[in-house]
């Protein structure tokens, strides 16, 4: 369970989050839309300690997270694992080894050959063949995207964040990549939070939907719920997702 | 004045992670031979040229005032020894190595790689910084000695060959205006600098703002800082070391 009680978040003078609550029960798919620079990844950011709310509280389990020193965050970042808006591969590791890393850290128990194992399940899992060997740039953008995906799940973290997964990725790469968001959160049975701008796939794959604008939550419900909404951020971002469903 | 407070946080944390085993000894040792051995080549070319504009420059004036360069052999020497070995290295070293750090962290930066491990319970500073640190701290000690004897000897051939010094001269010379101790507090001054080279430039990474943009400015940044602070710590170094004279 995740829990955000009235959440702000500036930088400077800027303040992009203004107060922001919403309760995230287990299991949930949640995605967060709005247009750019509304504070959608800084939300994101926030509930694993990469940023710290200027004030609120974030609740992760039972535990505000707000003020957390980094050694005191260490055990509530293994619970999650994020997928950030770029692949975020470690340039110098082949793709075998960027989904070895954190299991060889988080579970230093499991010998070569079980880690072995579990690097290829994970890439399995994301449809990635063959490329273990490969350093991330001689592999494509949306294959390094699912990489970055396998090796987020490889830790089994209870809880997924998505930071823009299918940013910059053409569509059918986009599809497969929020189909896999939708069967890994039902497989691996995680609460997922997704940042997007991608209302189509909201519809399609979200128990709920909160969308921010300007800082705040504008309008939340299911999908069929927000399909009724009347605040025109809404209808917007509807609108493009009917049209992307008519073409 | 923020940047001074989050500096010396960063620095202590870092001084904090050198002291605290266990180290990664095969990145450490990767992270040396990038800045020793591939720095090598690069450093006494400079310190060679560097070492014979030294007693070119020195003979030509003494022949002007005193009509002698007799002593030109100790006080090339003594330049050497006290700045000119140390001090250039380090700015090489600064040049190659410290854009080098500072870029690549700043692009794991905007790539948000720093972020993915911190989401991986590991600490930037002690899996980027740490091993950089040793690392720049031994090269910086290694490059000073060996840049310290090639400009020495690049001296004495000069010497030899130009201006009519045999090498027993310029010895001689030499050993009337410098010590043993002068070359250990050159290859004190060389790991001092190497030291500031990765706390400057993984620093500036750390801060790098979202792109290329920001990358070249944490670069920029980076050098000129460290630059700025090898030339002040070189002042600071040399007052101290003139106690033991």
């Amino acid at each position: 369970m995740i829990s955000f009680q009235n959440v702000r978040k500036s930088f400077g003078e800027r303040e992009i989050l203004k107060g922001i609550s919403f309760d995230v029960p287990e299991g949930e798919i949640l995605f967060i839309l709005g247009t750019s620079g509304t504070g959608k990844s800084v939300l994101l950011k926030n509930i694993v300690g990469l940023l710290k709310p200027t004030s609120g509280a974030i609740v992760v389990d039972g535990q505000d997270v707000a003020n957390m020193s980094e050694e005191q965050m260490f055990p509530v970042r293994r619970k999650c694992g994020m997928v950030f808006q770029h692949p975020a591969l470690f340039d110098s590791l082949s793709i075998f080894e960027n989904v070895a890393f954190g299991l060889r850290k988080h579970q230093p128990e499991l010998d070569e050959e079980q880690v072995r194992e579990r690097v290829a399940r994970c890439l399995n899992l994301v449809q990635l063949k063959g490329v273990e060997n490969k350093l991330p740039q001689e592999i494509s953008y949306g294959m390094q995207k699912r990489a970055s995906l396998a090796r987020t799940v490889a830790v089994n973290p209870r809880i997924l964040l998505f930071d823009e997964p299918t940013t910059g990725l053409d569509p059918v790469t986009t599809n497969a990549i929020n189909q896999l968001i939708f069967e890994l959160s039902r497989k691996l049975k995680t609460t997922s939070l997704v940042v997007s701008h991608d209302m189509h796939c909201a519809l399609a794959i979200a128990d709920r939907i909160i969308v921010l604008d300007k800082g705040h939550i504008v309008d939340q419900g299911t999908p069929d719920a927000l399909k009724k909404s009347s605040h025109p951020l809404v209808r917007d971002f509807l609108k493009e997702a009917l049209s992307a469903e008519g073409s | 004045m923020t940047a001074v407070a989050d500096f010396s946080v960063y620095l202590l944390r870092s001084l904090k992670e050198t002291f605290t085993p266990p180290y990664r000894y095969k990145d450490i040792m990767s992270q040396l031979e990038f800045v020793s051995w591939q720095s090598l080549p690069v450093i006494l070319f400079c310190v060679s040229f560097a070492a014979i504009v030294t007693i070119m420059e020195s003979s030509f004036h003494m022949k002007l005032v005193v009509q002698n360069d007799a002593l030109v052999p100790g006080f090339a020497a003594l330049l050497i020894l006290r700045e000119l070995g140390a001090v250039i290295s380090a700015l090489l070293l600064t040049s190659r190595v410290g854009a080098g750090l500072a870029a690549e962290v700043g692009s794991m930066q905007v790539t948000e790689q720093i972020d993915a491990l911190r989401m991986l319970g590991i600490d930037p500073v002690r899996f980027l910084v740490v091993p950089r640190f040793l690392a720049c701290i031994a090269g910086g000690f290694l490059l000073s000695l060996i840049a310290n004897l090639v400009c020495l000897y690049c001296a004495m051939l000069v010497s030899e060959l130009s201006l009519g010094y045999s090498p027993g001269a310029f010895l001689t010379g030499m050993r009337a205006f410098v010590d043993f101790q002068d070359l250990i507090f050159a290859t004190i001054k060389g790991a001092t600098f190497g030291a500031v080279i990765p706390l400057v430039s993984c620093f500036f990474g750390f801060r790098c703002k979202s792109g290329a943009e920001g990358v070249g400015l944490a670069t920029t940044n980076s050098v000129v800082v460290s630059s700025v602070a090898i030339i002040v710590l070189d002042f600071v170094l040399t007052y101290i070391f003139s106690h033991f004279y």
